[in-house]
């Protein structure tokens, strides 16, 4: 049951799965929690080295597989984009609450893009497949729709690395490229 | 800076919290964690079960921040923390592993899944974060929110001053003639009086590796007689470890224990795996106090309570429920071990029975009951069906034996206390308990034979049926 709560990219309008670079090396149950109905948090770090992590909506794959979109909340996007500003180093963790499973990919950020209407049809319904999927653990429809989804900014990040975060002894296991 | 007490309800929340750590390199990390423990009001623990990247990241950079959210309003609060210290013994580490370890017993991976340490971190700063919300809309959705509110749920609203609660418990208990009094009336204040509708009391049975069930309310089945061994499940890990065990949002908790579960299996380690354990009790019950029954040290039983609330326990009930278990532990261990007649009880009884009587009952025809007694288990059968077991079914037993021989109906513990042959210690042989047990037992399958109480250290059988005894090897 819970497999069917992980929304299938191919049905998202999404790019499938890359052939190359460090998300091709993600088990599909993992790679799918980037762009399906997982809980999301990107964590940035000041000059200070101290880090701070605030909620995504959500991650595109582009067209070059080695790149990503990272939506996040406007009204929190003042946090990370002074962060990145001065460093570029993000991480993005993407959990499945009903079962844990868990990746986190890691990189450096290539600057903003402008959110067009595949983004806002992508949003909408990743809103709907998180919506559903935390239903199932118990939190009320109405309690996630009061999150504010809009607007958002499209945050763009080359990946360098991929990490399984399920818990268990692979946590922390390196997909690709790792050092 | 906020209160780190007043959100501790967070550090359990439905969303996993997560902790965000950064490298001396300058690599940011994020990992979601099960829960935060609340250590005082400047430090939370964060457990560690595996070594891990968060692990190398604190001890280059000792700076790291959690993010939890408030699983009534969905606000989100970021700790700014600094590293302190990994511990691997003491009250923090010990409170984390014992909640560890009974979510993997009940997961079937216990030594499995464990705690490594408790990594104790100094909370710098709080910042409430409610700019990702909307504002409440009035009727979006259509689904009901769940009770989350501790106060509500722990305490009638009339009756929310806690040292009321306390004395009027304390003084309950100290009414009570005898054991079975205690029990009941301890079950009935803390559903009556502190709001707890589901509560079981457990004491340790002979072995003193198993307890058994003596008492409980709220259940459709009263699950008496019902045991639990040393160290299996979160009933079992509290007697085991002795220590209070608190947790919310279970259904949380087992998922992640889940998760490990899947992932030790995948990983083909050839590590045995033990089937999960049902939940005891309520089938969906989302919280669980559970508090071991001390007296100088030594464990005498187990209060559980529990409820639907994912939110029912908050922290101070640890220490207010920890006081009420100090007085249920001592006032058991009073009535349990003496036998001496109770003069207030033996006159209110003698006053009862003087009382004004029902009229007698037309004369029905006495059913025919068959026990079986096993020797091999000391197994008790009534009509083919499970009665009761070791000390209760030989104690049992003895007295179906005594009065079909000799006619006897009236018994006291002292003549079953030094017949060697019921096999009770010599010391904390809990008696009394044993007789609670089989009174209900007998109340539930056999209510044509009670064994009722005749003041303290006596009680007399009486049976409405004609009896059938055999005794056979084994089944």
């Amino acid at each position: 049951m819970l497999g069917s709560l992980h929304m299938n990219p191919s049905d998202s309008g999404s790019f499938p799965r890359p052939a190359t670079g460090p998300l091709a090396a993600l088990p599909p149950e993992l790679f799918s929690l980037l762009e399906g109905a997982a809980v999301q948090h990107l964590v940035t770090r000041n000059a200070a080295l101290a880090p701070l992590s605030v909620l995504a909506f959500g991650v595109r794959v582009e067209s070059d597989p080695r790149n990503v979109t990272v939506f996040v909340p406007a009204r929190v996007a003042a946090f990370v984009l002074e962060n990145l500003r001065d460093n570029g180093q993000m991480a993005l963790t993407a959990v499945s609450p009903p079962d844990h499973l868990a990746v986190q990919i890691k990189g450096v950020w290539l600057g903003e893009r402008r959110i067009d209407d595949d983004d806002r049809a992508f949003l909408l319904r990743y809103r709907d497949a998180v919506t559903q999927v935390l239903n199932v653990v118990g939190v009320p429809r109405s309690r996630w729709r009061q999150v504010a989804w809009s607007p958002t900014v499209a945050l763009r990040m080359e990946v360098k690395e991929s990490y399984v975060q399920t818990p268990g002894p692979g946590a922390g296991k390196p997909c690709q490229g790792a050092t | 800076m906020i209160a780190l007490e007043s959100i501790s309800r967070c550090f359990e929340g439905i969303v996993p919290a997560t902790l965000s750590t950064c490298s001396a390199a300058g690599i940011p990390n994020i990992s979601s964690i099960s829960h935060v423990q609340y250590v005082d009001a400047r430090h939370v623990a964060v457990s560690r079960q595996f070594f891990n990247k968060t692990t190398r990241n604190i001890l280059e950079n000792p700076q790291a921040s959690v993010t939890v959210w408030d699983p009534m309003t969905f606000e989100i609060y970021i700790l700014t923390l600094r590293f302190v210290r990994s511990e691997t013994s003491g009250a923090t580490f010990e409170r984390m592993a014992t909640r560890i370890e009974a979510i993997a017993s009940h997961t079937g991976m216990t030594g499995i899944f464990r705690l490594l340490a408790a990594d104790v971190f100094e909370v710098l700063s709080i910042y409430h974060l409610t700019e990702h919300l909307n504002p409440p809309e009035a009727s979006e959705g259509g689904d009901s929110v769940p009770d989350m509110s501790s106060a509500q749920a722990a305490l009638p609203p009339d009756q929310r001053v806690e040292l009321w609660v306390l004395q009027r418990i304390s003084s309950r208990m100290n009414q009570a003639p005898d054991l079975e009094a205690l029990l009941q009336e301890v079950l009935d204040s803390l559903n009556e009086d502190f709001g707890f509708t589901h509560a079981k009391v457990l004491l340790v049975d002979e072995t003193g590796r198993r307890l058994f069930t003596v008492a409980s309310r709220g259940y459709e089945e009263s699950g008496v007689g019902s045991e639990v061994v040393f160290g299996e499940g979160l009933i079992g890990t509290v007697a085991r470890d002795r220590r209070i065990l608190r947790v919310n949002q279970m259904e949380s908790g087992l998922r992640y224990g889940r998760a490990v579960r899947a992932a030790v299996a995948s990983a083909d380690t050839g590590t045995p795996l033990r089937p999960e354990l049902p939940l005891p009790g309520l089938v969906d019950a989302q919280s669980h106090l559970i508090l071991p029954l001390l007296v100088r040290g030594l464990l005498v039983g187990v209060l559980a309570l529990e409820s639907r609330n994912p939110a029912a326990f908050a922290n101070w009930h640890e220490a207010f429920m920890g006081i009420v278990a100090d007085q249920v532990a001592a006032g058991i261990e009073r009535l349990a071990v003496s036998d001496a007649e109770d003069p207030v009880a033996a006159g209110r009884r003698a006053r009862s029975a003087s009382g004004p009587q029902e009229p007698p009952s037309p004369p029905v025809p006495a059913p025919r009951r068959t026990f079986v007694f096993y020797q091999n288990d000391d197994c008790v059968f009534v009509d083919g069906e499970y009665l009761i077991r070791n000390v209760p079914g030989r104690i049992l037993w003895k007295l179906l034996k005594v009065h079909q021989e000799t006619g006897r109906n009236e018994f006291t513990n002292r003549e079953l206390r030094l017949d060697p042959g019921l096999g009770l210690p010599p010391l904390r042989d809990n008696l009394e308990s044993r007789l609670i047990l089989l009174r209900q037992r007998l109340a539930q399958k056999c209510p044509d034979v009670r064994l009722p109480s005749r003041g303290r250290g006596r009680f007399a059988i009486e049976i409405d049926s004609e009896l059938v005894l055999t005794e056979r090897a084994s089944a």
